[in-house]
């Protein structure tokens, strides 16, 4: 996987974890098992993978991100799991499985899982 | 409490429901790797195969992303690697054991030699992904368990040691 591409899927892992932690029961949950979430250190690790996208798909990234809550999403069957769209067969092909790409529908950043 | 936790909603969840998320495909008797990265690996090895996930490092970069908040070994000798991922659909469990324990940056210093781990979707139905662990983390509790868990002959004889606490 393009390594750009890659930072963008980890960042957005890292909001999966960020919406847990921010939630009150599950935070409680979690850190009564042993897992506590820093809320803080989460945020800081987004900051940090941030930092390293290329200013054009951190200023695309954070623009989706004002318009959906899953900005990147993975392509299954051949659909945009965000908007449902068919994604074109090209985006499973060699040229294409190293660029970020994303649903000629819907804009959203999408990946191979 | 965990108990609680696991119980106290809407559609309790116990030991069964929570095998029901992992198969005998998914579950590694005994773990070549010996440290922490390629206990990991392995495990994703594990759930890529016979699942339409086939990005191995997505899943990786998650898992350790999430050790870097703190060690999921928080057990006696066992850990629970988990976190969410746009990669599932579902919720999955892979089962490893190491008989000679790794070090997996446990809380109290301890090698590791059984290891849940849990890859959940974005969002879950239930709440599936954390009552989940939270039934795993209470069992874990018993050294006579995790002891049984360890030395069960296969998967089979591995989950009538965690469904009737015996081998």
């Amino acid at each position: 996987m393009n390594r750009q591409l890659a930072l963008l899927v980890s960042i957005q892992n890292l909001e999966l974890q960020l919406r847990d932690a921010q939630d009150e029961v599950k935070a409680k949950a979690l850190e009564t098992m042993g897992f506590p979430m820093s809320v803080e250190k989460i945020q800081r690790d987004i900051a940090g993978l941030l930092e390293q996208i290329e200013p054009r798909h951190r200023s695309y990234y954070l623009r989706l991100k004002t318009r959906f809550e899953n900005p990147v999403v993975p392509v299954w069957d051949g659909h945009c799991t965000g908007c449902f769209a068919n994604v074109p067969t090209a985006f499973t092909s060699v040229t294409n499985v190293n660029r970020v790409m994303s649903c000629e529908s819907c804009g959203r950043i999408l990946f191979q899982p | 409490m965990q108990g609680n936790i696991a119980q106290n909603k809407a559609v309790a969840m116990d030991i069964k429901d929570v095998l029901q998320l992992t198969s005998e495909t998914r579950f590694i008797g005994e773990l070549q790797a010996n440290d922490k990265e390629g206990v990991l690996a392995e495990m994703a090895d594990a759930l890529l195969a016979g699942s339409p996930i086939t990005n191995k490092e997505t899943i990786l970069e998650m898992l350790k992303s999430r050790e870097a908040l703190g060690s999921t070994a928080v057990g006696p000798g066992v850990a629970f690697p988990h976190g969410r991922t746009l990669a599932a659909q579902n919720l999955i469990i892979i089962v490893a054991r190491s008989r000679q324990g790794v070090d997996f940056d446990s809380m109290d210093g301890g090698p590791t030699h059984l290891f849940f781990m849990l890859i959940a979707p974005p969002q879950d139905t239930g709440n599936q992904y954390i009552r989940s662990l939270a039934v795993l983390t209470e069992k874990m509790q018993d050294p006579a368990l995790r002891e049984a868990a360890l030395q069960a002959a296969d998967y089979a004889a591995f989950c009538l040691v965690l469904t009737e606490g015996q081998g």
